[in-house]
């Protein structure tokens, strides 16, 4: 966070609720889908490709992070239940990949593969956060697996969908003059 | 946004907090329940929750329709990995055991309003943290009352948006470039304009904070 204490304290605010604002829209997402859709994963679509355009838009060491955990305040504070207490692991475990990522590959927003790389390794943390459900449930070990993978490939799809949408938004962006 | 319309106007006197920590210990008792009987007990518990938290039953038993798909995968995978009998036995009571953790959250979301469990949340979390929070709940129907009009004036404008039109993947583009590029940028502007009015407000000047109770004095 050392490009924190750069920042004057208004611009700092300025971007925390920026990445507020993309919480928001996370959970909005998340809320309309889960009234009208079943598939599974669906949800990693905009959840995906959210994080990913907060941690382009702005520039804190861990901004996909802070805004997955707003969306997981959030979805806590609504009481989206599906999570259970686990429901901030759903939401940090992309955004953290995204920063790591982001940290390995600085300019990945600009090709469309590298979108699609990040968003698919950030999506199959859902394989994770699925196993650590399955396990604490005491499920076999073969089962856990078959289950947590059918539920993650529906996740990296649509994240990958999700991490599609990134390269023209952020030219769009660009254009504008949002976004350097 | 179901569950946050939903939530009982008439909720029962119990705190937030102790809704929320009931809920949390009730979805980790599921994790030690493996006996059909613990699992009994713990279907009473979360009953005497909903009775308890004032909760509406038939709206918490129509949101329980998501279970009955997950719970036909986990039965089909134990039953094709040991057989009919044992495996039915052993899928269907580890369905009932992910119902059963899945279950207090729904039964929370029914039970509490924003500001009980804000109010609560705000005795562990930094201050900062809450004020982005606050305004981040307190702008959720705002933003969703400013991309509703984004959405009016772009299909005034001739945009393919309608629901209709949306039907066709080719149209899917004019999604992005006439609501979401606007909504984001509207996003921004507003995070500006809210650290400005802020920081004029002298927020985050003092060491010691303080709240507006909400009455002119």
């Amino acid at each position: 966070m050392n490009n924190l204490n750069n920042l004057s304290k208004r611009k700092h605010l300025e971007y925390l609720l920026f990445l507020g604002f993309c919480a928001v829209f996370i959970f909005i997402t998340k809320a309309l889908l889960r009234l009208h859709l079943n598939i599974p994963g669906h949800s990693l679509f905009f959840l995906i490709f959210f994080l990913m355009l907060s941690k382009r838009c702005v520039p804190l060491s861990y901004s996909a992070s802070i805004c997955a955990i707003l969306a997981g305040l959030l979805a806590v504070i609504f009481g989206m239940g599906k999570g259970g207490p686990l429901i901030m692991l759903k939401f940090v475990m992309p955004a953290m990949m995204i920063d790591f990522l982001s940290y390995m590959m600085p300019s990945f927003d600009q090709k469309y593969v590298t979108c699609m790389f990040v968003a698919a390794l950030a999506a199959s943390t859902k394989f994770i956060s699925s196993i650590i459900v399955d396990f604490l449930l005491g499920m076999d070990i073969q089962i856990m697996m078959y289950h947590s993978l059918i539920k993650s490939c529906g996740a990296v799809f649509f994240g990958i969908l999700g991490g599609l949408m990134i390269p023209p938004v952020t030219s769009r962006l660009k254009a504008y003059g949002i976004i350097d | 946004m179901i569950s946050v319309s939903s939530v009982s106007s008439k909720s029962s006197k119990i705190p937030g907090g102790l809704k929320i920590i009931g809920c949390m210990s009730l979805s980790i008792a599921a994790f030690a329940s493996r006996t059909p009987y613990t699992l009994g007990l713990l279907f009473l518990c979360n009953i005497l929750a909903i009775i308890l938290f004032n909760s509406p039953f038939i709206e918490i038993v129509k949101e329980c329709k998501f279970f009955i798909f997950q719970c036909i995968i986990i039965v089909l995978l134990y039953i094709l990995k040991f057989g009919w009998a044992p495996g039915f036995k052993s899928g269907l009571l580890l369905s009932l055991q992910f119902v059963f953790f899945l279950l207090p959250g729904i039964i929370l979301s029914h039970s509490i309003t924003p500001a009980q469990t804000a109010k609560s949340l705000s005795l562990v979390m930094p201050h900062y943290l809450a004020f982005v929070l606050s305004v981040c709940l307190h702008f959720i129907h705002i933003l969703l009352e400013e991309i509703r009009e984004i959405y009016e004036a772009q299909l005034l404008r001739g945009a393919k948006i309608s629901s209709k039109e949306l039907m066709k993947p080719s149209n899917w583009k004019d999604l992005i470039t006439c609501l979401l590029i606007p909504t984001i940028i509207y996003g921004f502007s507003m995070a500006r304009q809210i650290s400005f009015a802020a920081k004029s407000r002298a927020f985050n000047i003092y060491q010691k904070r303080t709240y507006w109770n909400g009455h002119y004095e």
